[in-house]
């Protein structure tokens, strides 16, 4: 007979207000198998768990339920509080009456019935709970990081440094990622590459990081700490340790394309240098640029190399590695200018994007750091910075803010400013958001400096007048529409997350948000892990941030990778599939559905289970036709009856 | 020399194939030597209900009841003999579990009482009426089953518990010799279209085969004649819903990862003819949904 | 059943605990309603429902069943959602033969942040069902 205890938590007002958790514990206690039921405040609480322990050990219980929020938020800390007093943890259930009751029901008879019917249900299923225990497993050491950029650099690094090696793979040509495009970085003004360079230096000839770029995660398989990961490495065409950056490879290739780094303000040719500081530190071929490389329809670029640096016969390379633990640190783009139509962005070249404008005023862009009009090529003597350009707009682009447009923008008013002392210089606002260390400080001293017009207005209209650009909108303080006539207009666009997010986020089994940014487990609490365990995330990945918060989020994700890849072994969930020899007659098909190829039938003419390749996703239990291999903690009788409670079958 | 036990036999709708599997079975005649045979309507005799109220209650040692229960005639009839026998057994697979018999049960009432010779009632197993003591699946019982079920009932000295199913509690499959070569199924492949290989299990060939699912213990006669397991001995120890049962065995062998759609799936499964004759032959009288309902559509 | 009570629907749902069983939350999370009619169980996978689980409610007297999981392709363990759904696919058939209404039971792939979109789903299957009227199957068991 069961001795089960019911522990219904009133969450504060969080249930209380919805449930009446006295009725609840009442009618529990009635239940056949139950022989104790309370309700209390605060069951996560040190108090709270404290009664667990203490009922469990007066009551000699062998199950308990506790009815309160979502598994996901508690399950842990109250199996804790069970095992201490000496309950298996595996014989505690949770009843969500939180989330799936008084939060989002409002009538008190109706939500306190589901309530009641629901720690029943829980009731059932601890009713056919056995003693598990968790199953010790051997772990890889190593680290994959996806994605090169600041925040990829940093969790490499950290990882590196904590002992344990790390594979970083980058799939544009070079690591550095948006930062090594800044001219300089708020509120500090410190130049970008001089602050990021030595951490890309470092990253390269760290003994513990093995650098794969031009590269691209394609497969992940297994589970935390035991992931194999495959990657393919696209032919630079290249030989890295051969090429002297002579250039001349570059000069006679006859191809020109727009030039990422530069955002398509330049050129550059097929086989080209990503740019100055780029590591891996050599050129690289850019094959659906080239004429063709099979068959050679060119060879000028091969003919010139004085060290022979280029094969045409590289081939991609597929290889497989085996990590513990995956940081995922991809990056943002900006949000297509194209889709503001309204603005020109996209069609009119004088409207640029905010990473245009930081190549523009670079002084080794493609400008010089001159500023001048894309178009043609005047000097630039007055500009409309727009904030907001496609963020906070729930109706037609992105609901939400990115973060860090207000304060550089006010960075880029300044180096306008700087580069023309005589230029006019309008930033259109909705609202001044520099809330980080120094910002606000920062920004004042340009808002407040007069050498700037800060308007606080949405930006309605720009058109092309051919010789200049007008910009229609509104000073919201004075009440007065605005025309203002300006030779370029620079868009704050919104962050987005980087092309390919949503196909890595599938390949690694993680999830994204309704913004497509990698979805982190707990927004408030967890936000560098996911979901899944063993893969975690940092950067703009996860949502627009600067480049602080950035380096912080890769420090904490190596912290959380660096807890796995040390750990003496790893503990396996026990909830896997268990065979019933009795009924087992090795028909085979759970070893046909099996995706992890745990349960195999062996000679003796039964299935058998690898506990450590099964992950108790109950395929294998619900092909059955025999009912010989369930759950363990999870079989159909316990489903069973968790029905009839639920529907009430049974008063 | 202990008394005699007294047997009765009676054979309610069928085919008549469960009385000729007990004449086939070599040890009848020692059977018939070790009981009382009071009566086996219809094979000897034909017996009315008056004539079997005529027995003492509880007379009747064991009482072997093989054929469907449909319509009141059947129940009553049913009921009149679980009065008067101390054991009954539900003897093949129409007395078990409804038989073939019970896919008549996804027409409607107004569709069975318009056939000509149909009762136009619904079809249910034996248990659904009467306590049920011991259970003979097949269809008819195989001999293996008939032999277990003679000693067992009439030559061993102890009755055998109640709730005894004299067929094995695993599957088929444990008698099967053919070898597995597993594979995802990729297509339905139909018997008469080509034979299949002696060797190899059938589902892993593409055939529809009930053996997973269904009680072993008939020595897999079927599989060894080149045929599969139709189900006949209904489903395995702890399984309620036989069809249901292999239904998801099947659907889930079927499987094209790596498509973003259910497209090929379907189309696999679309394949299958006639889902319930398949999957439901013997047992549809005793799923979980038993028998149609009217529900609007 | 009088003529006075108003038929309230019992669903059912079998929520992969991954996706929509956390979309069902985010609904608690952020306080939007949806109607009671839902007893939520929640399952590692679609993949471990089976045909037994669904007529069993039906059964016992479930007038709908909510199969929630990951969209094809998003399944963390390879294609168990899609095995599942293979599985509803044939017994729809079955259920089509007994005179069940098949739309009786609704998959729905809802991802762990759509939260909205699982209100929405619950309320729309409610009224369905609702209209659909009560499940005889529990009357003929």
């Amino acid at each position: 007979m069961s001795r089960i205890g019911v522990f219904v938590c009133h969450c504060g007002m969080n249930i209380e207000e919805t449930v009446d958790t006295r009725r609840v514990a009442d009618t529990l206690k009635l239940y056949p198998g139950v022989v104790h039921a309370e309700d209390y405040d605060y069951m996560c609480s040190e108090i709270g768990q404290q009664k667990i322990r203490d009922v469990i050990v007066e009551h000699n219980l062998d199950g308990v339920v506790v009815a309160s929020c979502t598994p996901a938020m508690h399950q842990e800390t109250f199996r804790n509080a069970a095992e201490e007093a000496g309950l298996n943890r595996y014989r505690l259930e949770v009843a969500n009456i939180r989330e799936q009751v008084s939060w989002v029901h409002s009538d008190r008879e109706v939500a306190t019935q589901k309530a009641i019917r629901m720690a029943r249900a829980a009731v059932e299923k601890v009713r056919g709970d056995d003693d598990l225990e968790a199953i010790a497993v051997d772990h890889e050491t190593r680290c994959l990081v996806v994605g090169g950029g600041i925040s990829g650099i940093q969790a490499a690094i950290d990882v590196a440094n904590s002992g344990h090696k790390v594979i970083l793979v980058e799939k544009d040509p070079s690591i550095g990622g948006h930062m090594a495009q800044l001219s300089v970085t708020f509120p500090t003004l410190d130049c970008a590459q001089c602050i990021l360079t030595p951490r890309m230096v470092e990253a390269s000839r760290h003994p513990n990081i093995e650098l794969l770029t031009y590269s691209e995660v394609v497969k992940v398989a297994g589970f935390m700490g035991n992931y194999e990961v495959t990657i393919r490495k696209n032919p630079t065409y290249v030989d890295a340790d051969k090429c002297n950056l002579c250039d001349k490879c570059s000069e006679v290739c006859p191809v020109g394309v727009k030039e990422e780094f530069n955002e398509g303000l330049s050129e550059r040719k097929a086989i080209y240098l990503p740019f100055e500081q780029a590591i891996p530190s050599s050129y690289v071929l850019d094959e659906n640029a080239c004429l063709g490389v099979k068959p050679i329809r060119c060879g000028l670029c091969q003919d010139v190399c004085d060290v022979g640096a280029i094969d045409y016969d590289m081939a991609p390379e597929v290889i497989t590695e085996k990590v513990g633990a995956i940081i995922v640190a991809t990056g943002y783009d900006l949000y297509d200018p194209s889709h503001l139509t309204e603005y020109g962005g996209g069609k009119y070249p004088d409207v640029v994007t905010s990473l245009q404008f930081e190549r523009m005023v670079h002084p080794s862009g493609p400008m010089k750091g001159q500023l001048r009009r894309p178009s043609d090529g005047r000097s630039v003597k007055s500009v409309a910075f727009v904030h907001c350009a496609g963020s906070r707009d729930p109706g037609r682009h992105k609901p939400y803010c990115s973060r860090i447009c207000c304060t550089y923008t006010a960075k880029h008013a300044l180096l306008f400013k700087k580069g023309v002392p005589d230029g006019v210089a309008n930033v259109f606002y909705i609202d001044i958001r520099t809330d980080g260390k120094g910002y606000e400080e920062f920004a004042q001293g340009i808002i407040s400096g007069k050498r700037v017009r800060y308007i606080r207005g949405k930006v309605a209209k720009v058109v092309d007048e051919g010789d200049h650009l007008t910009v229609w909108g509104a000073d919201t303080l004075s009440g007065k529409r605005m025309e203002i006539d300006v030779d370029l207009v620079v868009l704050a666009m919104a962050m987005v997350p980087s092309e390919g997010t949503a196909e890595l986020a599938k390949t690694l089994h993680i999830n994204v948000d309704e913004n497509g940014f990698l979805k982190e487990a707990h927004l408030k609490l967890r936000p560098v892990e996911t979901t899944t365990a063993g893969v975690f995330i940092a950067g703009t990945a996860q949502g627009p941030k600067d480049i602080p918060d950035s380096v912080a989020q890769a420090s904490a994700a190596a912290a959380k990778a660096i807890a796995i890849l040390s750990a003496d072994k790893l503990s396996h969930s026990p909830e896997v599939a268990a065979v019933d020899e009795q009924l087992c007659s090795g028909c085979g098909i759970c070893a046909s559905v099996c995706p992890y190829d745990a349960v195999k039938v062996e000679r003796s003419g039964i299935a058998v289970v690898n506990e450590i390749l099964c992950f108790g996703c109950g395929v294998c239990a619900a092909s059955c036709p025999a009912g010989a291999i369930e759950i363990k903690n999870e079989r159909h009788a316990q489903i069973e009856e968790m029905i009839g409670v639920a529907l009430g079958s049974e008063k | 020399m202990p008394n005699k036990k007294t047997l009765a036999i009676y054979a309610a709708g069928g085919c008549g194939g469960c009385g000729q599997s007990l004449l086939l079975s070599p040890n009848l005649v020692l059977l018939l030597d070790r009981v009382d045979l009071l009566f086996w309507a219809s094979s000897t005799s034909d017996l009315t209900d008056e004539e079997i109220s005529a027995y003492d209650d509880r007379g009747i040692d064991l009482l072997i009841y093989a054929g469907t229960v449909r319509g009141n005639e059947n129940i009553a009839t049913a009921r009149l003999l679980r009065a008067k026998a101390k054991r009954v057994v539900a003897y093949g697979a129409c007395a078990h579990l409804g038989g073939l018999c019970g896919l008549a049960n996804v027409y409607s009432g107004a569709q069975l009482r318009a056939l000509p010779s149909a009762d136009g009632e619904f079809v249910q197993p034996l248990s659904s009426v009467i306590d049920v003591d011991y259970i003979l699946p097949g269809c008819p019982p195989p001999q293996a089953m008939v032999t277990r079920m003679m000693e067992e009932l009439f030559i061993a000295d102890v009755m055998p518990e109640q709730g005894t199913v004299f067929a094995s509690n695993k599957a088929v499959c444990a008698q099967c010799d053919r070898k597995h070569v597993p594979n995802p199924l990729s297509s339905v492949r139909r018997f008469h279209t080509a034979p299949p290989d002696p060797e190899i299990c059938l589902i892993d060939q593409g055939y529809i085969c009930l053996g997973p699912v269904t009680r072993g213990g008939c020595d897999a006669v079927c599989l060894k004649s080149n045929r599969p397991c139709t189900g006949c001995a209904g489903p395995v120890a702890g399984v309620r819903d036989q069809g249901g049962a292999i239904l998801h065995a099947l659907a889930s062998l079927v499987s094209f990862p790596g498509t973003d759609t259910e497209k090929k799936e379907h189309q696999v499964l679309d394949s299958i003819p006639d889902v319930i004759g398949t999957t439901y032959k013997y047992s549809a009288a005793s799923s979980i949904l038993k028998r149609r309902v009217n529900d609007g559509k | 059943m009088s003529d006075n009570t108003v038929f309230e629907p019992k669903i059912i749902a079998f929520l992969c605990k991954w996706t929509t069983y956390a979309a069902a939350d985010l609904c608690g999370v952020s306080r939007m309603p949806y109607p009671s009619n839902i007893s939520i169980i929640s399952v590692n996978c679609t993949g471990e429902v089976t045909a037994d689980m669904i007529l069993s409610s039906l059964a016992k007297g479930a007038d709908g069943i909510l199969i929630g999981g990951c969209r094809p392709g998003h399944c963390r363990y390879e294609d168990g959602n899609l095995k599942g759904s293979n599985r509803v696919y044939l017994l729809k058939r079955v259920l089509k033969e007994f005179g069940v209404n098949p739309d009786r039971i609704r998959e729905v792939g809802i991802a762990g942040a759509q939260g909205l979109i699982f209100q929405q789903a619950v309320e729309k299957f409610t009224a369905d069902i609702r209209a659909f009227g009560p499940c005889p199957v529990m009357s003929n068991a």
